[in-house]
């Protein structure tokens, strides 16, 4: 699984490079909230590698050299998962050290310093667009799931503000409560737990459509 | 012990198109080539084989293993050659190599590195920048250098010039000196199986029509030459199919013992090409 992910990395030099010039430019010029900076730099630079990756293997038709090697399809599935987690990591990654060299060459420039709980709901956010998405991916294929991608993406931002103004809706009201007498631990737990649901039963869905597709 | 390759009462539908019942088996130590028109099921076959696609009905056995219940273990032992170069455009052979050699249990990295000079691949170049014959080679060391003991090829040798498809016809006779292997290849370029093949399957709108040594083709199909007027009705369904011209008749049969028997010296029985065969096999559909 390590090499599927390692071909990822090695067919993704060019995005990887994009992706940096990528995160510079939203912290030079969107000096918003950089809170909200870090959040959209993430999830922007993860889409664009699953999507780049996804699309080298359609290019490739990597289905059919991938499956005639000596690999499950639950391997090939499997990789895509970790892959979102590895490509958060870099996300988070360049994120650092371009913040660390953009402030010892201008210290003026406004940065989000990285807490967890940036990172943790960075993660949801990327955990929550690929799980819809991979299981769409895997049972019709790249060229036919690029539309779903591209509504997560952005639904995903059109969404988020449309959710706060919904604040005062009895629902929300009542889990805020409810979050807001556990302590931030148990928070914690909830939200992993519940991505760790979302993603299992994702992962499951995408393995059996998988399973079924020919090539 | 079992055969290499097994292949029973397959079935598989398509929208207008299906593989019907068919049957084969390829023994240890020999070359079967696939034969059949473009669009008969060769390619269907190779996938069913693989496991790139699920069968409806039926049974397939590599190394005596169900395909689909051992798939992994299979597939160790399997060395794969297509058509179309599957492996990544943008990446050179040596990150072919790393990615790829990992995967297999068996991976001998020296054998890769000596099939790699004697090709004269370049291991620096992108794959996109290699021509067909260089991808070509590079499928073939990479399916040599884990030890494999059936190839699978589907269409190897299609757009290749005649050196390199000679050259390849050299490897495959080189591999199959160990009697524990065998080659399984389809093409319809069949004057290289003349050279090489000891099996022949021929595979013609889904079905299988025959498989078996190519001596016991050439044994018993003969292309027959003779005047027009002794094709009568008794005589045709003795044929495949019959092509006329102004001249006489020129027609297949699949028994050339009985066609001399009858027509005696009237007519002149030549040694079909596979070629020949699927030809007329075409026309009479």
């Amino acid at each position: 699984m390590f090499q599927l992910i390692l071909k990822d990395i090695l067919l993704l030099k060019k995005t990887l490079l994009f992706a940096a010039i990528y995160i510079i430019v939203m912290m030079i010029f969107l000096k918003q909230d950089s809170a909200v900076v870090f959040l959209i730099s993430i999830i922007a630079v993860n889409y664009m590698l699953i999507l780049s990756a996804c699309a080298h293997d359609d290019k490739n038709k990597a289905d059919i050299l991938l499956n005639s090697f000596p690999l499950t399809r639950r391997t090939v599935v499997m990789a895509r998962y970790c892959s979102i987690f590895v490509f958060t990591v870099i996300a988070i990654a360049y994120y650092l050290v371009i913040a660390y060299i953009l402030q010892m060459i201008n210290p003026s420039v406004q940065v989000h310093s990285v807490s967890l709980e940036s990172i943790i709901v960075a993660l949801c956010a990327v955990i929550f667009i690929n799980s819809i998405y991979f299981p769409v991916l895997f049972k019709v294929g790249f060229i036919h799931s690029r539309l779903v991608s591209f509504a997560l993406f952005f639904g995903t931002f059109a969404l988020v503000p449309k959710f706060f103004e919904q604040a005062n809706h009895p629902f929300i009201q009542n889990v805020v409560h409810y979050l807001y007498h556990l302590s931030k631990v148990e928070v914690m737990v909830i939200v992993i737990a519940v991505m760790i649901l979302l993603l299992t039963i994702s992962f499951l869905l995408s393995l059996q459509f998988y399973r079924k597709r020919e090539f | 012990m079992a055969p290499i390759l097994e292949v029973r009462n397959l079935r598989k539908e398509f929208e207008g198109f299906s593989l019907k019942n068919i049957s084969f088996v390829l023994e240890k130590g020999y070359i079967m080539g696939f034969i059949g028109p473009n669009g008969a099921g060769k390619s269907t076959t190779i996938k069913l084989i693989m496991n790139l696609i699920h069968k409806d009905e039926g049974e397939i056995k590599v190394f005596g293993l169900d395909n689909v219940r051992y798939e992994k273990e299979i597939k160790e032992r399997i060395g794969f050659v297509f058509d179309e170069n599957y492996f990544y455009d943008e990446l050179t052979i040596s990150e072919v190599k790393r990615v790829v050699a990992p995967f297999y249990r068996n991976w001998d990295d020296k054998l890769f590195y000596k099939y790699i000079k004697e090709f004269s691949l370049p291991l620096k170049k992108k794959i996109k920048h290699l021509s067909k014959g260089m991808k070509m080679k590079l499928s073939l060391a990479i399916a040599l250098s884990h030890h494999a003991e059936l190839l699978i090829m589907d269409e190897p040798t299609s757009g290749l010039d005649p050196i390199i498809r000679s050259e390849l016809l050299d490897i495959l006779s080189s591999f199959i000196q160990d009697e524990n292997r065998g080659v399984f290849f389809s093409t319809h370029i069949t004057s290289d199986l003349d050279k090489i093949a000891d099996y022949i399957t021929f595979i013609n709108d889904g079905d299988i029509i025959f498989s078996c040594t190519k001596d016991e083709i050439f044994e018993n199909y003969g292309l027959v030459k003779g005047p027009k007027e002794l094709l009568h009705s008794s005589i045709q369904p003795l044929f495949i199919s019959v092509k006329e011209n102004q001249f006489g008749f020129e027609a297949l049969t699949k028994d050339k013992q009985k066609i001399k028997r009858i027509l005696g010296d009237k007519i002149i029985v030549d040694k079909p090409s596979l070629e020949d065969i699927i030809v007329y096999f075409q026309r009479g559909m």
